[in-house]
């Protein structure tokens, strides 16, 4: 007699695999404050972070160099009115995604309109490379529907997507900087570079020890490759902790040293967190005991 | 409007899926295999699913660190120093189409002063140059700078 399990034990032992990594519930509500998050990070970026990206309406179009999906899109070099309008547009948008109210259309357009305005800021010869995350995670809220069965599954999804794309940065960041840099990136002056180019009043302090960067490049790069650890939603919670305390050092220290924060990538972290306790509607409903005294408590 | 509801129970073993479950899984493979794929064969180009570049260029210890800027001179006889913001730029927009000899085409050159002139009519500019700033590492600690002119709208013509 074979002892070997049967192709469908292993058929069914995979997909429920896949089903409980995917498709893991959460609350609807923690959904709802991610994408409110999501939304006033949106805007933040325009109106603040991006500032630049306004000035592209009045730059020379010999300076245009549109990237491939702007190829595609046949997308022209904008004006300072069509940047001013594609700006109105997504602030207006994300006030309606923040209502929740026809969210998959709600995010759609806000996804359509900041794409639109990322396009038109990267195809000038310089790609910022904080802002697959963000693009994600609008991508999978207007898929995301907030009634209907299996809605609970559903947000899981879209927060997993989220999860998986933001730590996946990390490691594929490492792997960047051997691939142009070369195995000597560590021990090399590249954070004297970025300091001497951009730098802060700390950063300016730290030229002065050009050993403690090397040290720091080391540690960099081990914390961009130890941060795979948070694909893990089985690993143990003080690894996971130790990796998110990682990530946020980095992003704290990259910020000190020259002044950029990766915001639209950093914010996504948020899906990390149990973000529905931020939720009035989700703590009324919890405190009535309509999730039992374990989501209560939780 | 939808309420919070009980926490749905994983589903049993090839009893139930999600509604929209096959999609999604389909998504989700292709969007971390774009990822994937653009971080180890694409460039910048493939923008979203580019690779993630941000420090990846190596410097040598002793080595040097450049960056760009402008001088302008206007009619009246000012100079002003430029940096790539006063035309709409970033630096790095202009560092990126820098072509043989860290030079921009005379175009580039002249719609710069053009875009300049076009808000500046009062004192227009008359020259610009494009110049590379730079310092020298010694063990990585910077060192002594220098400034080259890399090029000067109008284009010099020689005889």
């Amino acid at each position: 007699m074979s002892t070997t399990a049967p192709p469908d034990v292993h058929r069914t032992s995979f997909r429920s695999l896949w089903d409980r990594y995917w498709f893991e519930p959460v609350p609807v509500e923690r959904v709802d404050v991610f994408a409110r998050i999501i939304a006033v990070t949106v805007v933040v970026t325009v109106l603040f972070t991006d500032v630049w990206a306004r000035g592209h309406g009045s730059a020379p179009s010999e300076f245009y160099r549109p990237v491939l999906v702007a190829r595609v899109l046949r997308l022209p070099a904008p004006t300072t009115t069509t940047t001013t309008v594609v700006m109105v547009a997504v602030i207006v948008v994300a006030g309606w995604a923040c209502t929740r109210r026809a969210p998959r259309a709600a995010f759609g357009v806000l996804l359509a309109s900041y794409l639109v305005w990322l396009l038109w800021a990267f195809s000038w010869s310089k790609v910022d490379h904080d802002r697959l995350t963000i693009v994600v995670a609008l991508l999978v809220l207007a898929l995301t529907p907030r009634t209907g069965p299996g809605v609970e599954r559903q947000s899981g999804w879209a927060l997993r997507m989220v999860q998986v794309v933001f730590v996946l940065a990390y490691p594929f960041s490492a792997y960047s900087k051997i691939r142009f840099g070369g195995w000597g990136w560590m021990n090399s002056a590249t954070f004297a570079r970025a300091i001497v180019r951009r730098g802060t009043s700390i950063g300016d302090w730290l030229l002065s020890a050009p050993s403690l960067l090397v040290v720091a490049q080391w540690a960099f790069i081990m914390f961009e490759v130890a941060a795979v650890i948070l694909l893990f939603p089985g690993a143990p919670r003080r690894l996971r902790n130790l990796a998110i305390l990682g990530v946020i050092l980095l992003h704290v220290m990259t910020y000190l040293m020259i002044g950029i924060s990766f915001l639209p990538h950093t914010i996504c972290l948020a899906a990390f967190f149990p973000l529905e306790r931020l939720s009035r509607q989700w703590r009324d409903q919890a405190a009535a005991g309509r999730y039992g005294a374990q989501a209560a408590g939780a | 409007m939808a309420g919070p509801r009980a926490s749905e129970a994983p589903p049993a073993l090839g009893v139930t899926r999600t509604p929209g479950a096959g999609w999604r899984s389909v998504l989700a493979v292709v969007l971390i295999a774009m990822t994937v794929v653009g971080s180890v064969a694409f460039t910048d180009d493939a923008w979203p699913f580019a690779p993630f570049r941000m420090f990846s260029v190596a410097v040598k210890p002793n080595g040097r660190v450049v960056k760009v800027d402008f001088l302008g001179t206007t009619r009246s006889g000012r100079d002003l120093r430029l940096d790539a913001a006063a035309f709409g730029l970033r630096r790095a927009e202009v560092e990126g189409q820098q072509g043989r000899g860290g030079r921009l085409t005379d175009a580039q050159m002249a719609a710069l002063v053009a875009e300049w002139n076009r808000t500046h009519r009062s004192d227009p500019l008359v020259t610009l140059q494009f110049r590379r700033l730079g310092r020298r590492l010694t063990d990585g600690m910077p060192g002594a700078s220098f400034v080259k002119v890399i090029q000067t709208w109008p284009p010099e013509t020689s005889g």
